[in-house]
């Protein structure tokens, strides 16, 4: 039933109250995957250079999380709907 | 270098090997002075103190050479002028003869040359000096070069070199202006270039040109220039021809209105007079010189227009002059002179008589005068006798002829009576004719006047009786019609009623018909209305309701309010379908829950700022009912009781409110709220529209 519905109809883009869930989605699983993949790297230096300490993989993962928080931060910030009072300023003030 | 052309080739080669021969020359004194250190021709000894090369000091070299022969090739080397006058103290002993110049001046180019060539041979010098003899071939110069001019006319040449120059100078710009002027007065393109740029070559041009003008026409100019003197010289004098001024008189009037004058009074006159005496004494002068000769022509004048005056004055002058005498003839008098002939006569004899009268010689001519006096009555009175006689004649000749025209004249007057009388008879006759005849045609025309009037008296009864038989008939035929018209309306009237109330019937049936296809229009909104409401708020929302709003369009035709309304409708609305209030109900519950997450964001919050939100409103405190405030939460609150109570229309504007994240997570919703209100108001409006129509319709019954 669901499938013929998303078939026929093809949905062209969420529901309105559902576009902040989607965001956060996005973004946990983006600061996840960083989160992941930091962790990842410092591991591998650690075995490689470091002689399996702790720290590279410490800082690998927070690494990836800071990324992954960034991206989210300025996605979640941009899309307040229209520009804000405050972006407007900043955009007036860097033009 | 050497490649140089036609007859140079043999003498550059001649040159080069006389120079060649020449620096041999020179090496080998060089080594003499070195050796021996004193050589007894050399003049300069400063000069042989630079000897290094052999090339740069061959001219001052030359000269002290003690082997003259070898010595004259040598100095066109030098490029110092003064080398020919160095020279020639060496050369004189030259067994050749000089023209030595002219010769130098082109061996000096090619020397040049050969300078310029020899240095790429400096090893060679060396050599050259060391292996060959010093000694020159004696006939070399011989035939090479001539030997310098004589010391005599050398320097006298060299005194005269400015002033030949410039006379040559001078000789070559004069003649070639004179050719230059002889050429532009043949050529029309080279005059006017020489005449545009040498200097005074115009003038020069112009006098030859004029030159050459005077000779062929000597005679050209002096045509021109006496004929200006020989004009005769016409004066006008000053006054002459017309002028703006009135012609003056010699005697200028002075009449002054103003003044006292005649004009004004009579008393005056004579100061007047005086005055213009005064003022005019000439022409006044003049005047009374004329007055006295007026007056003497006058005079002159009178004395002709009155002769007979005259006469009769000199009778009498000489009458009182021949009283005065002493004695004198006394003129003739006769009273019975009619004649005048004898008249003039006696004027004759008088005018004699007093020629004698006053000749004083009175006597002397007293015989013939009275003689003449005595014939002079003579034959007056023969006149008078003649005349008699005459009178009698003619009296008795009037009265012979007088009885002759009297009987004459009784004769005629009998006659012409008689023809009278005999004229009076024939007219009478002709009148009584004429008098008979007028009778008779004025009888006739009397006839005919009578037959005539007779006729038209017939013709008009006639007519008459006509007359009243038509009008007769036109009577009987009106009553019949009349009668005929009256039963015809009789019958006739009551079809014409028959078809009018048929007409009214007719217009009745239709009126009806209107009113009932008025009634099934409505009827037929009505039930498309219903239609659609049924279609959006049956509770298989949404679905598309086109159909039922086509119809209801079409059932309204061209009802301008209804068009109007569904014109109004988002066409999304009737495509898509409208959510039912259940529905948005349903959705709003949904909506609110994700508004109150992000309820609590700050203003351009980052991932921080949702994620306290998010957290923070788990913990905020449900309001209830017709909450106070314009916080996201108490909007919700009431947006919710209005839904609860049905009130979609209050419940969008509550959610309108809405700002930032809270307002793009509810805008789906109040999209879906606006399209259902939107789709409601215009059904209202149209369901108002039937209503009304239905009321028309029954009014109209």
């Amino acid at each position: 039933m669901t499938s013929t519905t998303s078939n026929t109809v093809a949905k062209p883009r969420p529901a309105s109250e559902g576009l902040l869930n989607e965001k956060w989605d996005h973004c946990l699983a983006n600061l996840l995957v960083k989160s992941t993949l930091g962790a990842g790297f410092g591991i591998i230096f650690s075995v490689l250079l470091f002689k399996r300490r702790a720290f590279p993989a410490w800082v690998g993962l927070g690494f990836g999380a800071g990324r992954g928080y960034a991206e989210c931060d300025r996605e979640f910030k941009g899309a307040a709907g229209g520009v804000t009072k405050t972006v407007g300023e900043r955009l007036k003030r860097s033009s | 270098m050497l490649r140089l052309s036609s007859a140079a080739p043999a003498r550059a080669i001649a040159n080069i090997a006389r120079s060649q021969y020449a620096l041999k020359q020179q090496q080998r004194y060089l080594a003499d002075i070195k050796f021996p250190q004193s050589t007894p021709t050399s003049t300069k000894p400063g000069e042989i103190k630079t000897p290094g090369n052999g090339i740069g000091s061959k001219g001052p070299l030359s000269e002290p050479q003690p082997v003259r022969k070898s010595a004259s090739p040598v100095t066109p080397t030098s490029a110092s002028p003064s080398s020919p006058t160095k020279v020639v103290p060496p050369t004189p002993a030259g067994p050749k003869t000089q023209t030595a110049p002219p010769v130098v001046a082109p061996t000096s180019s090619s020397a040049v040359k050969t300078e310029t060539v020899t240095p790429s041979s400096p090893a060679e010098k060396p050599v050259a000096a060391a292996a060959t003899p010093p000694p020159p071939p004696p006939v070399k110069p011989a035939s090479d070069s001539a030997p310098p001019p004589p010391p005599g006319s050398n320097p006298v040449k060299k005194t005269h070199r400015l002033r030949n120059f410039i006379i040559t100078l001078t000789l070559l710009t004069s003649l070639s202006f004179g050719g230059g002027v002889f050429y532009s007065l043949k050529s029309d393109n080279f005059h006017d270039f020489f005449t545009e740029y040498i200097p005074f070559g115009e003038e020069a041009v112009l006098y030859f040109e004029e030159r050459e003008f005077r000779r062929r026409f000597p005679n050209a100019l002096s045509r021109l220039m006496p004929a200006k003197e020989a004009l005769p010289k016409v004066t006008i004098p000053r006054s002459s021809g017309a002028t703006w001024r009135n012609y003056e008189e010699e005697k200028p009037k002075t009449t002054d209105v103003g003044k006292h004058g005649p004009h004004i009074s009579a008393k005056g006159t004579k100061d007047q007079q005086a005055e213009r005496a005064e003022l005019t004494g000439g022409p006044k002068a003049n005047s009374s010189e004329q007055k006295p000769a007026e007056a003497t022509v006058l005079g002159e004048k009178t004395g002709p227009t009155g002769k007979d005056s005259a006469k009769v004055e000199g009778v009498t002058k000489l009458g009182k002059a021949s009283g005065g005498s002493n004695y004198s003839i006394s003129p003739v008098e006769m009273e019975s002179v009619n004649d005048p002939v004898v008249q003039d006569l006696v004027k004759v004899v008088n005018t004699i008589i007093s020629l004698v009268n006053n000749s004083g010689s009175a006597k002397a001519f007293e015989d013939v005068i009275s003689s003449a006096k005595s014939e002079l009555s003579h034959l007056n009175a023969q006149i008078a006798t003649i005349k008699g006689d005459l009178e009698k004649a003619t009296e008795e000749k009037l009265k012979s002829k007088d009885v002759e025209f009297a009987s004459a004249a009784q004769s005629l007057v009998s006659k012409v009576n008689s023809e009278v009388s005999d004229l009076e008879h024939k007219w009478k006759e002709e009148f009584e004719h004429e008098r008979e005849k007028i009778i008779q045609s004025y009888r006739e025309r009397l006839g005919n006047e009578l037959e005539r009037s007779h006729k038209i008296a017939e013709q008009r009864l006639r007519n008459e009786l006509l007359e009243q038989a038509i009008e007769m008939k036109r009577k009987f035929i009106g009553e019949i019609e009349e009668r005929v018209e009256t039963e015809r309306n009789g019958r006739l009237g009551k079809l014409q009623e028959l078809t009018n109330s048929v007409d009214e019937l007719s217009k009745l049936s239709t009126s009806w018909a209107d009113v009932i296809d008025a009634n099934l229009k409505t009827q037929q909104m009505h039930v498309a209305l219903e239609a659609v409401r049924a279609a959006y708020e049956s509770p298989e929302q949404p679905k598309p309701f086109l159909r039922e709003v086509a119809a209801l369009k079409e059932v309204a035709g061209d009802d301008g309010v209804v068009s109007a309304a569904i014109a109004s409708i988002n066409p999304r609305a009737y495509q898509e379908g409208v959510p039912t209030q259940t529905q948005l109900v349903d959705r709003f519950r949904r909506v609110a829950e994700e508004v109150r997450k992000a309820a609590l964001l700050p203003e351009d919050a980052g991932f921080a700022g949702h994620a306290s939100s998010w957290l923070l409103s788990k913990v905020l405190f449900r309001k209830q009912g017709l909450a106070q405030g314009n916080d996201v939460e108490s909007i919700l609150t009431r947006t919710e009781t209005f839904l609860q109570e049905g009130d979609i229309d209050s419940a969008a504007r509550e959610m309108n409110q809405l700002s930032g994240w809270s307002r793009t997570l509810a805008k789906d919703w109040l999209k879906e709220a606006r399209l259902l209100l939107e789709v409601q108001q215009a059904v209202d409006v149209i369901a108002a529209e039937a209503r009304l129509q239905s009321l028309r319709v029954q009014e109209r019954n």
